[in-house]
């Protein structure tokens, strides 16, 4: 699970604070906490690491835009993902999409590995997860990265992509489905190219 | 096969410990006789895994802060949003203030004129106001009775501008409306105060600036200088003489009060 603060973190409140009164300094908080999650969100709906970069950055203008009308109802995580979702799915509607990525170059730099060879491996497995994420409807794809990848709950998965609670359990039912199809296809054909 | 069907969201919601005591129950009991169902739930695990481990390994190093500073400091503010409906309304009022301010004042230069906010300091020379305000967006026909006066919104305006949206705006314990009319990308907000009185403020001339970490607007005119900027939460809109704002002064004054 990816740390967040709580809701009532003051440092947070006094963060927001400082944007609503167009204080940058304030946002700089903001950005140093949440661009992590933001970017990854980013980078695994759109499969494009540039693009992604974009569109966190985008992400924080809007929030800081839009900050004077945030209610406080949902974290301050949550309505950043939200943006974050709407802005990728809305890039990838608009026909913009990357349909496929050489290996390795949708990802930023391999780092904490022991040696080339697992730096290899783990880079090799972060762009099966990306090729089985690019094979998915936007729907299944962004609802996977949401559970899977940031681990947030149904209650916060619902508040991001504004449906009820039953429909998350629902659609990550088909997503899971789905995605397992994929999966077991594509293992299928590396066994297959590999006696091949 | 159906009785399976029935199963098989639920074995996604168990991976997610969202099931309650008596479908964990139920399940268990399915599973004790469905290899096939078992297998499923196998599956979705190794799913799982491989999709949350995998996919947070590669640490993901986002964009710099700097990048997004430079274009924060850059790129201009939306074209015409709240804050400028907001900076329209205290402009508008504070010509009206200036030009009282204009005439002969039993208290010297130094008057400064407040609506709804924050008194301060005089500063020489400088004819300012503070103003608390705020600004939502409405439906023009549902502005119309909300504020309970008469509208004057014609769906479009000489020029070809065209009623786009509405905005109630409250400026100290005055109600007004703003009409957005646009064509093309051009933007004007027309006012419209309880006397019917209409007002127009053309979306242009304002510019973004920056004091100290904060970012504001400034509109600096052949009569009037405007400045909008909101130290620690206090929205402070100024009008002054052309050449007469020292804004950190001014922040200094507001924020000691």
């Amino acid at each position: 699970m990816v740390a967040m603060p709580e809701p009532g973190d003051p440092s947070e409140r006094r963060a927001i604070d400082r944007c609503r009164s167009g204080d940058i300094e304030g946002l700089r908080v903001l950005y140093e906490r949440h661009s992590e999650s933001v970017f990854r969100i980013c980078l695994r709906i759109l499969g494009d690491a540039a693009r992604a970069e974009d569109e966190a950055h985008e992400v924080f203008l809007s929030a800081f835009r839009a900050l004077p009308r945030f209610d406080g109802r949902s974290r301050l995580s949550t309505w950043l993902y939200r943006i974050a979702v709407n802005r990728c799915l809305n890039g990838l509607r608009d026909g913009a999409r990357v349909v496929a990525h050489p290996p390795g170059a949708s990802e930023p730099e391999a780092a904490g590995a022991d040696s080339p060879e697992q730096r290899l491996a783990q880079r090799e497995a972060a762009d099966a997860v990306q090729d089985l994420l690019d094979a998915l409807p936007e729907s299944h794809r962004a609802i996977l990265v949401l559970r899977e990848i940031e681990e947030l709950e149904y209650a916060e998965i619902a508040q991001v992509l504004g449906v009820p609670v039953g429909t998350v359990m629902s659609r990550l039912h088909r997503a899971r489905r789905h995605a397992r199809q994929l999966w077991e296809s594509a293992a299928a054909t590396g066994r297959e190219e590999r006696r091949g | 096969m159906a009785e399976c069907e029935r199963f098989r969201e639920s074995l996604s919601g168990r991976l997610d410990g969202a099931l309650d005591p008596v479908q964990e129950r139920s399940l268990d009991q399915h599973l004790a006789h469905c290899d096939a169902c078992r297998e499923e739930e196998a599956a979705l695990r190794r799913l799982r895994e491989f999709m949350g481990v995998q996919g947070r390994r590669i640490p993901t190093t986002p964009p710099g802060w700097d990048a997004l500073e430079a274009r924060l400091i850059r790129q201009p503010r939306r074209r015409f949003g709240p804050g400028l409906l907001k900076l329209a309304a205290a402009f508008v009022l504070g010509l009206c203030l200036g030009l009282l301010l204009r005439a002969p004042h039993p208290t010297g230069p130094e008057t400064w004129a407040e609506s709804g906010g924050s008194r301060s300091a005089g500063l020489p020379g400088l004819q300012a106001f503070l103003v608390g305000h705020s600004a939502q967006a409405a439906d023009p026909e549902a502005l119309a009775s909300e504020l309970g006066f008469e509208l004057r919104a014609p769906a479009e305006l000489p020029g070809g501008f065209r009623l786009k949206r509405a905005y109630r705006i409250r400026v100290g314990d005055l109600e007004a409306a703003c009409l957005v009319y646009a064509r093309g990308d051009q933007e004007m907000c027309l006012l419209q105060y309880p006397s019917g009185l209409p007002v127009s403020w053309p979306n242009e001339g304002l510019e973004d600036c920056r004091y100290g970490g904060m970012v504001c607007r400034r509109s600096v005119g052949r009569e009037v200088e405007l400045l909008q900027i909101e130290p620690e939460g206090v929205n402070l809109t100024v009008v002054a003489r052309p050449g007469t704002l020292d804004p950190d002064h001014l922040v200094r004054q507001v924020t000691a009060n």
